[in-house]
């Protein structure tokens, strides 16, 4: 096993069981327990990425999912953060553009060219030399991952979790948060971000790391506690979802990409931790300049040794400590630069002395050299007087640390800067939400388990658990102080040269943001979308401490290190995860099937799938004037409305008086909005004694029993209201033979005299019972049969072998139109708009004038009298037309409005039609209205007043 | 701060499984002019508070509930 | 090279000026913009109580379009739509003007019929307007699924040549660096609090450091509106609700177009620096929250993903929301107020951003001449009283 150090208990990758990966067309061996990025960097590859403006060479600088340098397309998925990537067997790596050589890698020496926002500066004179520049621009950032298609069999998930205690980090903290909690009984889930349990912990040496095995193996002991590593949690959303993403769930099951954890806890233990703030000074981001954590992942979990001579920097005695232990390990350790001026601890001092290493206090780095990766450093000294360069191959350096707070903002918790301490800590968390650990800038890892105890605690006392029976232990909290941490002077002139970066997803420097703040973009917001600092895919974790420290260096009165606001999601979720749990449901009809297999073309309306016709809708209208069609009327909305005040709700809704119905009558309604707007249709049976059954429009359905159910809670009325729309089938009966059909089936008596129009009775067809009423939508001899759903597929089988021999046949709602239009019904929502009033629709007649309770009735009887705007007209053409629905209805230059419905009527051989149209002195007898459609084609149609068939209404009747 | 409804038969539910209803407004009188229905029709409070306002349970047990809800903060008081 | 001229010029507010204009987001920086350099009005004040763009214009996603439908606004619709193309020069700003064209998919008949009505009226007003067909479609986005497989299949679309995007903190910059140079003072931190207003007068404002007088007062709050309402003690006829909207990792150039489905509520375009925006439906309850939801931003990530299949594993990186403040005829309220003195920019839904140059110019026209500019009469308060909505009806 090359380029490893020899087998160390901190290790947790296992050298017996190699794994192959594939990178840039060469096979890397990897052992299980590796990480994509940990294989690559023991396999000695020194750059990941390129840079976003400027093409800089990047490598990993955290290894621990917080700095996007290392993202690259994984076995076909872009943006991948390799660092948290498990190795599998077989997986091909590739870098997202070219890394070795990058001919847009000349950016970089023309950095100069390009100051802060100097794309709104430049290149919009002329207009056209703009449209050539943005094209040039497009193609030229750094590490754009391609879109193309993943392999067939890939998938997502998504599973729903609802513990009582959720635990946010898998580190000291949380790990003795979970324990306590499980301990006391309740069900507990425990994210982690990393492959494996520790945190920060576990690369602490032996010492850490021992302690990690330890929390680990007591929290395996518990049953009911649900582990989920290799998880980030993503976000917290209002209602209190936190959303887990898991990439490649299972070693076993490689199709699955990336699955969501859906987790509605009853609380919540937030222990994401603290993470290093890169240091910032020139040429800072070259390959082989890493953060604590990574020097120590490398060493202790990896056995990969640091790059050559390492030179580390810093300003907490947390630095001096790595550096003693990557010492311990073999690594070159060729000195450690400390900008505060007392240095560091002295036993560190001694020890460091001890092996021969030199300490520098009150030193800094400013500069750095080197082309594939860093080569050497440029250490000065804080009064900026004395300065030398330091040959190296890796430099391990941080300004102090950071919290990872991003989730606290989700949950409407600031982060307030402690000027004391240089460090940021929450205000006081929303109910049922606790924090922990080292997020709290705690260091000790004795406080942070007492205080992750204490935390568990607390939430279990939201929980309603009673924590003095419950098996735990008494804890006191955390009585260590957070750790202060010393921010990083900074020497103006030697390190805030251009290249000095503080956000590295962007390439946005140190004299970036100082040019900004001198032009006036000084607040943090402005300054922000300006350089575009903090917007990168990093979510600023990587810099806004830094970007903030800038900004208050120079407005301390403007801001006082203000962080700049969190939105979801804190770490990248792929779109197809996000998809999982949205599915699209079209409803179909309880006969959907049995008339597919009559030969129905199907298509998707709105909120269902229906049948546009059997083959040739102009056939199917003949036959249902001369024999008999038969059509799926099973999208109507069906209500049965029942109880003492049925007649007051449906009188409230209806613009008709429904005391008016008596006997077994039936009769179509209209409804209205409170504008006086037609909003929905349909027929109404009396069934009995304050018992009625309603039909609506398909697409109404849904509102309609909100509608109703509104006004019963409004008037706190005794009524029942039943959708029956999914329970019941509906099979419309219609054409001239349609009696003879009917009365093959059922023993009743439907003569015309037994059951006539707007008549309806219960009877049984084909044995199915049924409510048959008599309407007359398609202007023939029509019964509608309503029967339960699950009968229907038989009663149409046997309607249509009952009728065949007559010449019945199926039809769509093509052949449905073309028969309401030549009847001159209009649909509400088709024909009119949500503007349209009952007047306007041409259908006032519907309106009951001596009904005050309608709704609607009031702003209908006060416009009355007013001009009306617009109104549903009719108009045939003689023949075909080529006009369309949408043809605008003009006169000359005035439009005046636009074709609503527009059909061929083969029996009448016109084409008819509505069109919604401005009042006009055309819109008489005779008169003409011209459409303008298609780009400026003209078209004239006449007048006409509906229906075109059969005026009188005798076949309705017959 | 949680964004949840309450909802007397189902308890505090997600805002997505109900449909809203709009602020409560007191419905014009019989006498009340065209005025008066326009204000009523289309204007709003529109609060940045507590407002009372209907939500309709759709996903669940299909009722209206009146809720007095800060439209700012989504925190739910009882009247 | 670089330049440390200033951009921004912030002020503290004088005791009195010509024209208050309470906001400064886009709307209220460009009316400042050309009632200073266009009609010559010399005191101006844009007093904004967070930072300039804080609310909806630095919180959309950058269309710029004149797609609407009601044929008696089209003509204000198409002035903004040009007026974008000459700013840059004007401004000495580069706004990033991408006329890059806008896709909308019809997915039913109903939806085509809308569309062929919506282009026709369109094209009556001069506006270049085109309907494609599925293999155009096809041929203009590869990437964009028009099988019969997809949920709601593709049946054309309404392509929109001259629409696209600009760069909206751009233009938020461009208008307060060229107000700020014709002599506008534009005032961060104050906040209205009151209006005084004497007899049917408006004289000034109440805000959060003292009285400013000045003879006319200019509103342009965007999704505020009704706070500014509650102030006069009257009502708006808007409901505010957030837009959320999400972006991506980056992306090698695949999307040329402004794509959108006005059925399913979802656009999405690859901006410059080659992330997607993602959005495109209103938030179904009203919120004065900036919040981003999971049943939202799934939602639209599942119906986008329906017709782009191959972005399965792109990654979203961020989400934010704008509070939009929408009347229900799809229409802003501009021009008079009722108040004398006081007037109007408001209602502007999700639909403010584009129309960022008309507004500017009609407003400044109106505060300056006291008569209603023929482009924006169809936009008066009164419509609500006299039947006169606009009839913006998507179908």
């Amino acid at each position: 096993m090359s380029g490893r150090l020899p087998d160390s208990p901190t290790q947790i990758f296992d050298p017996k069981k190699p794994v192959k990966i594939h990178f840039r067309g060469r096979s890397i061996t990897a052992f299980e327990g590796d990480t994509v990025a940990s294989a690559l960097l023991a396999a000695g590859v020194d750059t990941f990425s390129r840079s976003f403006k400027y093409h800089r060479r990047r490598a990993p600088a955290c290894l621990s999912g917080q700095c996007s340098r290392c993202t690259m397309n994984v076995d076909g998925r872009m943006h991948i953060k390799t660092c948290q990537t498990p190795v599998r067997e077989g997986m091909v790596v590739e870098p997202q553009g070219p890394i070795a050589f990058d001919p847009a890698g000349a950016a970089d020496a023309f950095s100069w060219a390009m100051p802060t926002g100097f794309y709104y500066k430049m290149f919009y004179k002329p207009q056209w030399f703009w449209k050539l520049v943005k094209e040039v621009i497009r193609a030229m950032p750094g590490n754009m991952a391609k879109v193309k298609a993943l392999p067939a069999k890939a998938h997502f998930d998504s599973i729903n979790l609802s513990p009582d205690l959720l635990v946010i980090g898998g580190g000291l903290a949380g790990m003795e948060a979970a324990i306590t909690a499980a301990d006391a009984g309740v069900r507990v889930v425990i994210v982690e971000a990393d492959p494996q349990l520790g945190g920060f912990e576990a690369f602490q040496a032996e010492a850490g790391f021992r302690r990690t095995q330890a929390s680990i193996s007591r929290l395996a002991a518990f049953p009911n506690i649900t582990l989920l590593t290799g998880t980030r949690v993503t976000a917290i959303y209002p209602d209190g979802l936190a959303v887990c993403m898991q990439e490649s769930p299972s070693q076993s099951a490689q199709d699955c990409v990336e699955r969501s954890y859906l987790v509605r806890a009853g609380a919540t233990v937030i222990a994401t931790g603290a993470g290093s703030m890169p240091m910032v000074f020139a040429h800072n981001d070259r390959p082989g300049i890493i953060l604590p954590e990574a020097a120590q992942r490398m060493v202790h979990l990896w056995g990969i040794k640091p790059k050559g001579r390492v030179l580390l920097a810093g300003g907490d005695d947390h630095i001096g400590e790595v550096a003693l232990a990557l010492y311990k390990q073999g690594v070159d350790v060729v000195g450690v630069v400390d900008f505060r001026e007392a240095g560091l601890r002295k036993d560190l001092q001694s020890a460091l002395a001890d092996h021969g290493i030199p300490v520098w206090s009150s030193y800094t780095l400013t500069d750095t050299r080197g082309r594939r990766r860093v080569t050497s450093a440029t250490v000065t000294s804080i009064d900026g007087l004395q300065s030398k360069r330091v040959r190296c191959d890796t430099i391990v350096a941080s300004s102090g640390r950071y919290p990872r707070h991003k989730l606290l903002g989700q949950i409407g918790t600031r982060m307030l800067y402690d000027a004391a301490l240089n460090f940021y800590l929450p205000e006081q968390l929303p109910a049922n939400y606790e924090a922990a650990g080292r997020l709290l800038g705690l260091e000790d890892p004795n406080a942070i388990m007492r205080q992750g105890a204490h935390a568990a605690i607390n939430a279990l006392k939201h929980l309603g658990v009673d924590t003095n029976t419950a098996k735990v232990a008494a804890v006191e909290p955390a009585d260590e102080a957070p750790m202060p941490v010393r921010l990083q002077p900074v020497i103006e002139d030697v390190q805030l040269k251009s290249k000095t970066f503080v956000c590295y997803c962007h390439d946005v420097s140190a004299k970036n943001i100082e040019q900004a703040i001198d032009e006036g973009f000084d607040k943090i917001e402005t300054c922000k979308r300006y350089t575009t600092a903090t917007q990168g895919a990093c979510q600023g974790g990587m810099c806004e401490a830094n970007f903030a420290h800038l900004l208050a260096r120079k407005r301390p009165a403007l801001s006082a290190r203000v962080l700049p606001t969190t939105r979801p999601p804190v770490t990248s979720m792929s779109l197809g995860a996000m998809a999982v749990g949205y599915h699209d449901h079209p409803q179909v009809s309880p006969l959907y099937h049995t008339q597919l297999a009559h030969g129905g073309n199907s298509l998707r309306m709105g909120s269902w799938i229906r049948m546009v016709d059997f083959g040739d809708h102009e056939a199917e209208s003949l036959a249902v004037h001369s024999t008999a069609g038969i059509c799926d009327v099973s999208m109507f909305g069906k209500f049965r409305v029942f109880g003492p005040d049925a007649e007051k709700l449906l009188n409230r809704i209806m613009t008709r008086n429904i005391e008016k119905l008596n006997g077994n009558s039936t009769f179509y309604y209209t409804a209205c909005n409170e504008e006086g707007v037609l909003v929905d249709d349909g027929m109404a049976l009396k069934m009995g004694e304050h018992d009625y059954f309603v039909t609506t429009t398909a697409a109404r359905a849904a509102v309609t029993e909100e509608w109703l159910a509104r006004w019963c809670r409004e008037e706190n009325w005794q009524v029942n209201v039943v959708n029956v729309t999914d329970t019941k089938a509906g099979i419309s009966l219609a054409g001239p033979m349609a009696r003879e059909i009917l009365s093959k089936l059922t023993e009743a008596d439907i003569s015309g005299e037994a059951l006539p129009f707007q008549k309806w009775m219960h009877m049984e067809v084909a044995g199915v019972k049924a409510i048959v009423s008599r309407v007359g939508f398609v202007g023939e001899l029509n019964y509608e049969l309503f029967c339960p759903a699950s009968q229907g597929p038989y009663l149409w089988d046997a309607i249509m072998a009952a009728g065949k021999p007559l010449g019945l046949v199926p039809f769509g709602i093509e052949c449905l139109n073309i028969c309401r239009l030549e009847k001159g019904h209009v649909l509400p929502g088709i024909d009119t708009d949500s503007f349209t009033n009952l007047f306007e629709a041409s259908m006032g007649w519907a309106l009951d004038r001596n009904k005050t309770e309608t709704v609607g009735k009031a702003m209908l009887d006060l416009t009355t009298h007013q001009a009306i705007k617009e109104r549903v007209i009719a108009f045939s053409i003689e023949g075909r037309s080529p006009v369309t629905e949408g043809a605008l209805v003009v006169d000359g230059t005035q439009q005046l409005g636009r074709v609503t419905s527009i059909i061929y009527s083969p029996l009448l051989k016109k084409t008819i039609g509505f069109a919604l149209v401005a009042p006009h002195d055309n819109w008489v007898e005779g008169g003409t209205v011209t459409f303008w459609y298609d780009s400026g084609r003209e078209a004239q149609a006449s007048f006409a007043k509906p229906p075109f068939y059969d005026p009188k209404g005798q076949r309705i009747r017959m | 701060m949680a964004f949840l409804i309450d909802c007397p038969n189902c308890g505090r539910r997600n805002p997505y499984e109900f449909r809203f209803g709009g602020e409560c407004k007191e419905a014009p009188g019989p006498d009340a002019d065209l005025n008066t229905w326009c204000e009523y029709l289309y204007f709003n409070e529109n609060m940045s508070g507590f407002q009372q306002e209907w939500w309709y349970h759709n996903m669940g047990c299909g009722d209206w509930v009146k809720v007095r809800r800060n439209t700012v903060t989504h925190e739910i008081t009882e009247d | 090279m670089a330049t440390t001229k200033k951009v921004l010029q912030y002020k503290e507010p004088e005791k009195h000026y010509d024209v208050v204009i309470v906001g400064g987001g886009l709307h209220g920086l460009a009316t400042a913009y050309y009632l200073a350099k266009y009609h010559g009005v010399k005191r101006i004040a844009v007093l904004e109580r967070r930072y300039i763009g804080s609310g909806g214009s630095g919180r959309n996603t950058e269309m710029v379009r004149s797609n609407k439908r009601a044929h008696e606004t089209l003509p204000f619709y198409k002035d903004s739509l040009a007026m974008w193309d000459d700013l840059s020069a004007e401004l000495d700003w580069n706004l990033m003007v991408q006329k890059k064209g806008i896709i909308a998919l019809a997915h039913s008949d109903g939806e085509l019929a809308s569309m062929r009505m919506q282009s026709d009226s369109q094209r009556r007003a001069g506006i270049k307007i085109d309907m494609l067909d599925n293999q155009q479609i096809k041929k203009m986005v590869p990437s964009l699924d028009v099988s019969d497989q997809t949920a709601l299949p593709v049946l054309g679309a309404q392509f929109h040549p001259e629409g696209g995007t600009v760069h909206h903190d751009a233009a938020v910059w461009g208008f307060a660096k060229s107000a700020a140079r014709c002599g506008v003072d534009i005032c961060v931190g104050i906040e209205v609090v009151g209006f005084n207003v004497e007899g049917s007068k408006v004289t000034g404002v109440q805000t959060n450091i003292g009285d400013i007088n000045a003879n006319k007062v200019h509103v342009a709050v965007g999704g505020y509106s009704s706070e500014i309402a509650r102030m006069l003690g009257v009502k708006f006829p808007v409901v505010t609700m957030p837009m959320q909207v999400m972006t991506t990792n980056i992306m090698a150039p695949f999307l040329n177009y402004y794509v959108a489905s006005p059925r399913l509520h979802w656009y999405t375009q690859q901006t410059l620096k080659g992330d997607l925006i993602l959005g495109g439906q209103l938030d179904p309850f009203s919120s004065w929250n900036s919040y981003t939801t999971w049943e939202e931003c799934s939602e639209r990530v599942a119906t986008i993903l329906e017709y782009f299949p191959d972005l399965a594993h792109g990654r979203v990186v961020r989400s934010w929301s704008g509070l939009c403040d929408c009347t229900g005829d799809s229409a802003p309220v501009m021009g008079p107020s009722g108040i004398d003195g006081l007037s109007l920019d408001i209602a502007w839904g999700y639909y403010g951003f584009k129309a960022t140059p008309a507004c500017g110019k009609y407003s400044a026209e109106y505060i300056a001449t006291n008569k209603v500019p023929e482009n924006i009469k169809a936009f008066s308060l009164d419509r609500f009283f006299n039947r006169q909505r606009v009839r913006e009806v998507i179908l």
